[in-house]
């Protein structure tokens, strides 16, 4: 699955351990989760749409 | 690192140096040479215990580190240890027909451990697999079956 997460926090001009933090999350997830080796769960993907303030679907798509 | 994640990382720290205060302790009460120059039964027993409160431990300490990573690393470790156990135990199948049938008697003749050493070999390798295959089934069970 294809997301803009990297693209969504390189314009808030953060880092992957900033949006790990905001996220409770490890760092190692972001970066699984911005290359594609990992699909978050709903509960995360909500949470990643929430801290942007945009829908799923404009982050993450088939 | 702050918050309620690395709070959960320096319990498990402790709870590891723990677990290694323990071994170290036990391997201190049971070898020949220890503190209490244990043998025969008493250094069976001793072992034992020694073997089953470090368990006991260990459990606490693989349930603990479950619960402090988020849900990439434990997807990681679940694949880790399905991929790599499932690996690893397939790699030893051959090691334990070569070994269990004189394999080791044929590469050096010198090397010859007898029927019952085979036997025991046999026991040893056969032990953890099957407590695993019990675990395994169990929680399996377990999830099936437990009120949601």
């Amino acid at each position: 699955m294809k997301n803009r997460l990297k693209v969504l926090r390189a314009e808030r001009d953060w880092s992957q351990a900033d949006l790990a933090q905001r996220l409770d999350v490890s760092r190692q997830s972001v970066n699984a989760i911005e290359t594609g080796r990992y699909d978050p769960s709903l509960p995360l993907a909500f949470r990643i749409a929430r801290l942007f303030d945009l829908p799923i679907e404009a982050i993450f798509e088939d | 690192m702050t918050g309620p994640r690395s709070k959960k990382f320096r319990t498990l720290t402790i709870l590891g140096i723990g677990g290694v205060a323990i071994l170290t302790g036990l391997f201190v009460t049971v070898s020949k040479h220890g503190a209490f120059h244990l043998t025969g039964m008493p250094r069976v027993v001793a072992a034992t215990a020694g073997m089953a409160l470090l368990g006991g431990w260990w459990l606490v300490f693989a349930f603990r580190l479950s619960g402090a990573m988020d849900e990439y690393q434990r997807w990681a470790e679940h694949r880790a240890w399905y991929v790599g156990g499932l690996a690893g135990l397939i790699v030893s199948l051959p090691v334990y027909a070569f070994v269990s049938l004189g394999g080791l008697h044929m590469l050096n003749p010198a090397t010859d451990a007898g029927p019952v050493a085979a036997r025991a070999f046999g026991s040893g390798y056969m032990l953890p697999i099957m407590m695993q295959v019990l675990g395994a089934v169990t929680f399996a069970l377990w999830a099936r079956f437990a009120r949601r």
